[in-house]
């Protein structure tokens, strides 16, 4: 109810922020240009299209001025220029986050990292790494590979997405469940703050309690509160042996048991995902990986860590799976069927791609136990617009990603394809969860946040906010739930996605 | 600072009549709740959160201050408050909110202890995988502003990385929460992190979930014995893998040390782990002084005093040192070099690169000497400096935070903007926040 009067207060057209950008003084691109180069400035029309949006492609804005420093100098200097100017800025990485966080709207200046692609510092003796913002996720994991380390935390857009995103984001992955999230592999950060002072929080030791965790507070704060040009990562050892099995499931309440068995078994594998039937014929058509077509659902379980004992823990968890009905458990044999199996589930998107002319991905989470029950709230989601809904998500941390199938040439069927996805947040918010597990709030779930949190919560937080970003330039109009700046949206907006 | 309530003023007199019913004046338990020296007016004990959140309200609208406390194990960290009318204890808020062992997520209240939550935890196979000093003293409320995650954080991950929800009451009596008790959420900022750590002076936690995990199947001790402190760290370096590996001793460079080689997980991953160890020894002139189970009584002892040394190791001066891993057999070295004829002990979380020394240094005067030593040291090694206890209550030519953080003018902003005030365990933290 509560859901329902919230959105019909919302009723306005998302071009209406987009026409509300502030406006750009004449002299800032020249004097962008004096810090950063000619060729570290972009002005062209079609140009600037590139910057529209990132993976949430609902909303569209064009910014009016993109900048591009090399380094954090010069984006102490950008900052510094538009803040005396009196303009607001959008931090950039790769723009492949997925809920809309660097749209340049209103703000008309957007400040992209891309071109800081140095790793100032490898540390192997402290398992220790610095990164600048425009470092792509998978180089880091590459660096360092020789050594026997890697970078935890591995999106699936990790060929493309920086470790600028990965902070704002508190980017997650596949192996989230047993390795964490960014911010448990952050030691420091270095900070520009939006008057352009550089602040350097944490220094990379270890430490407990040693003055506020302010690496902690910007990690996941979406670029709100300035923007890191540098993060220094905590780097483990790659795991001794990994085994990766497939297991076949008559249906996905089947599956969703033999998860909670795994759990109870005190497994904690590497990662646990479920694809449902329509995902399963989806991907199986399209890359013929082997998946069997007439399962209701399938789970890709990998395990990983110390050689010794690791066989009997698959063996363990294959007699779980065939306790709760799997019809089929296969290990894969080696690197090569290890990488098919997960070429099926990351490609699980460009699959859906086949089955249905437009589809949107939404991000929700409740707690695993509670996992059926979302389950079948979708699936009556599903029935009650009379759409078809995959599912294909990341089981062991209640991480669900539906995928609505829609035509997006039938107006009609974008309205009743966002009422459902909608309609699943919600129910996730009921069932003891929350309205997004790793593609953050952005533009595309402010309303959401409004109804996760109370008013006394969000004013904590901005209060947060105001310390680092007193006058609201670091990507204004983003996260917080703005009275009067609420978008009615007539299309879901995402294809891309994980 | 004065003892004498009478100084405080006449505020605590406006508030106590406005408190009647849950806070009380009996010099005994203000006598008892005493921080740095400070004794408090009035000792608050609500029963629930909305009666905390009525506490803060009123100690707020009059001006006066007051410090959050548990059971108060920890209140000897931190500088003394610069002012403080009111002691406002948890304990009363001990309530489990929520425990589904199969979601590995627990919700407890602030005041309740770790040593009951272990219990609970316990009975489902589960554990809070952080095992902070005096657990039985020790509330999540404490733990949480304490920051003290235990030797288990190198392999375990730290506090900040098991807390995904919280409720607080803000200085102004307002309730407030962040994150929630899903393992996986990036809905709106994660002020846990901020909470964690803060020792009181941002928000009073009221309710906190944890991630949980299974108790692992076996745990597994090994007691080695090293010739020289220098000795016993390189081989706890050259050992991965581990839950924990601890190196103590004593304050005389010269002696043997011990280095104590915790594993955990499956019997098969212990045992080739445990081989490996034991492959390390030898080449590292050590020996093998225990090697048993971590439910027989010389392992669980080991293992249960190295986690209570920050509080329980004798001696009047306890400094925690940290740096960056491989800097620790040097800071080591050359901290137990600069106190040549201190008697005490120390105990190193080799993995992590900290370092605690406990010394009996007999007068505050001796102490400075010794403290003034170890900042050289600290400095030397790029090393933070934690005075954990001192001889006395804290005189205020000591720094307890050594060296100042670079952020800190932002974490003064952070003070300034959550407490304008001056309500929340003023002057307790790094720089006097």
């Amino acid at each position: 109810m509560r859901a329902g009067r919230a959105h019909a207060r919302c009723l306005l057209w998302y071009r209406r922020a987009v026409s509300t950008t502030i406006a750009l003084p004449a002299a800032l691109a020249n004097d962008l240009a004096a810090i950063v180069g000619s060729d570290g400035i972009v002005t062209a029309p079609a140009a600037l299209t590139v910057y529209e949006c990132d993976g949430y492609t609902l909303e569209r804005a064009v910014p009016r001025l993109v900048v591009l420093p090399r380094s954090t100098d010069e984006v102490a200097r950008v900052l510094r220029t538009a803040w005396q100017a009196g303009v607001p800025f959008v931090p950039r990485g790769a723009g492949t986050g997925l809920s809309g966080g660097c749209l340049a709207a209103p703000a008309p200046l957007v400040v992209c990292t891309s071109r800081m692609r140095t790793i100032r510092a490898i540390d192997l003796p402290n398992r220790r790494l610095v990164a600048e913002a425009g470092v792509v996720n998978a180089d880091v994991s590459r660096a360092v590979r020789s050594a026997g380390l890697q970078y935890a935390p591995d999106p699936s857009s990790q060929n493309a997405c920086t470790i600028g995103g990965n902070v704002a984001e508190n980017s997650g992955g596949p192996h989230t469940l047993k390795y964490g999230v960014t911010t448990n592999h952050l030691l420091a950060v270095e900070l520009v703050l939006p008057d352009g002072d550089v602040v350097p929080l944490g220094d990379g030791i270890d430490d407990d309690g040693f003055g506020y965790d302010l690496t902690g507070v910007v990690c996941g704060a979406e670029g709100t509160m300035g923007i890191v040009t540098a993060a220094t990562l905590r780097l483990v050892p790659m795991p001794e042996a990994v085994i990766t099995m497939l297991g076949v499931f008559p249906t996905v309440a089947e599956a969703t048991a033999t998860v909670s068995a795994i759990i109870a078994a005190g497994i904690i594998p590497a990662a646990l995902e479920m694809m449902d039937r329509t995902i399963v014929a989806a991907v199986e058509a399209a890359f013929r990986v082997g998946f069997p077509t007439d399962a209701g659902a399938v789970l890709i379980i990998e395990i990983d860590g110390a050689a010794a004992g690791l066989a009997e823990a698959a063996e363990r968890i294959e007699s779980l799976c065939r306790d709760h009905g799997a019809s089929r458990v296969r290990r894969a044999a080696d690197d090569a069927e290890r990488a098919a199996l997960w070429k099926g589930r990351k490609r699980a998107f460009g699959a859906v791609g086949r089955l249905s002319p437009s589809y949107c991905t939404q991000d929700g989470v409740v707690p695993r136990t509670r996992l059926p029950e979302i389950l079948e709230r979708i699936e009556a989601a599903a029935a009650r617009h009379r759409l078809r809904i995959g599912n294909v998500f990341h089981a062991g941390d209640g991480n669900i990603h539906p995928i609505v199938l829609y035509d997006e040439r039938h107006p009609d069927e974008s309205v009743r394809a966002l009422a459902a996805g909608r309609e699943i947040l919600l129910a996730c918010l009921e069932l003891g969860g929350s309205v997004t597990g790793e593609h953050g709030i952005g533009v595309e779930k402010m309303v959401e946040l409004g109804l996760a949190f109370a008013p006394d919560d969000l004013a904590l937080m901005q209060r947060v906010r105001a310390v680092f970003d007193p006058e609201t330039r670091a990507n204004p109009g983003k996260i917080f739930p703005t009275p009067g700046v609420c978008v009615e949206r007539r299309s879901p907006g995402r294809r891309a996605a994980l | 600072m004065s003892a004498d309530p009478a100084s405080i003023g006449g505020v605590p007199a406006a508030v106590a009549a406005r408190l009647a019913g849950v806070a009380d004046d009996a010099p005994d338990a203000r006598r008892a709740l005493a921080v740095g020296g400070v004794v408090p007016a009035l000792v608050a004990r609500p029963a629930d959160a909305g009666e905390l959140a009525a506490v803060v309200a009123e100690v707020a609208a009059a001006g006066a201050a007051l410090v959050p406390l548990g059971r108060g194990a920890h209140r000897d960290l931190g500088h003394p408050p610069t002012r403080y009318d009111v002691a406002l204890v948890t304990s009363g808020l001990a309530r489990v909110v929520d425990y589904t062992p199969a979601d590995m997520t627990v919700t407890v209240e602030a005041g309740a202890t770790i040593a009951d939550l272990d219990a609970l935890l316990a009975r489902e196979g589960q554990w809070l995988s952080l095992e902070p000093p005096v657990p039985a003293t020790t509330t999540v409320g404490g733990l949480l502003a304490t920051d003290r995650s235990g030797l288990l954080a190198v392999s375990q991950g730290r506090i900040r990385d098991l807390v995904i929800g919280i409720r607080v009451v803000t200085a102004a009596g307002t309730a407030a929460r962040a994150g929630g008790r899903v393992v996986k959420n990036v809905a709106g900022y994660d002020l846990m992190k901020l909470v964690v750590g803060s020792l009181g002076t941002l928000a009073v936690l009221t309710e906190v979930t944890f991630k949980v995990r299974p108790r692992p199947e076996v745990e597994h001790g090994l007691l080695l014995v090293a010739p020289t402190p220098a000795a016993a760290i390189a081989l706890g370096r050259a050992v991965d893998g581990a839950f924990a590996v601890v190196a103590d001793g004593a304050l005389a460079a010269s002696t043997s040390t011990r280095l104590v080689v915790r594993l955990g997980g499956g019997a098969a991953e212990v045992a080739a782990r445990r081989e490996r160890v034991m492959g390390l020894v030898a080449r590292h002139r050590s020996t093998v002084a225990c090697d048993a189970p971590a439910g027989t009584a010389e392992v669980a002892e080991c293992f249960a005093a190295l986690r209570d040394f920050p509080l329980a190791a004798g001696g009047d001066l306890v400094v925690r040192l940290a740096a960056l891993p491989d800097r620790l057999e040097g800071l080591v070295c050359a901290a137990l070099a600069a106190l040549p004829d201190s008697a005490g002990t120390w105990c190193a979380d080799v993995a992590r690169g900290v370092v605690t020394i406990a010394a009996s240094s007999g007068t505050p005067g001796s102490a400075a000497r010794a403290l003034t030593a170890l900042v050289r040291v600290a400095d030397a090694h790029a090393a933070h400096l934690v005075v954990e206890r001192w001889p006395a209550p804290l005189a205020t030519t000591v720094t307890v935070w050594h060296p100042r953080p670079l952020a800190f003018p932002l974490m003064q902003r952070m003070k300034a903007a959550l407490d304008p005030a001056g309500v929340l365990a003023p002057g307790r933290y790094v720089g006097r926040l």
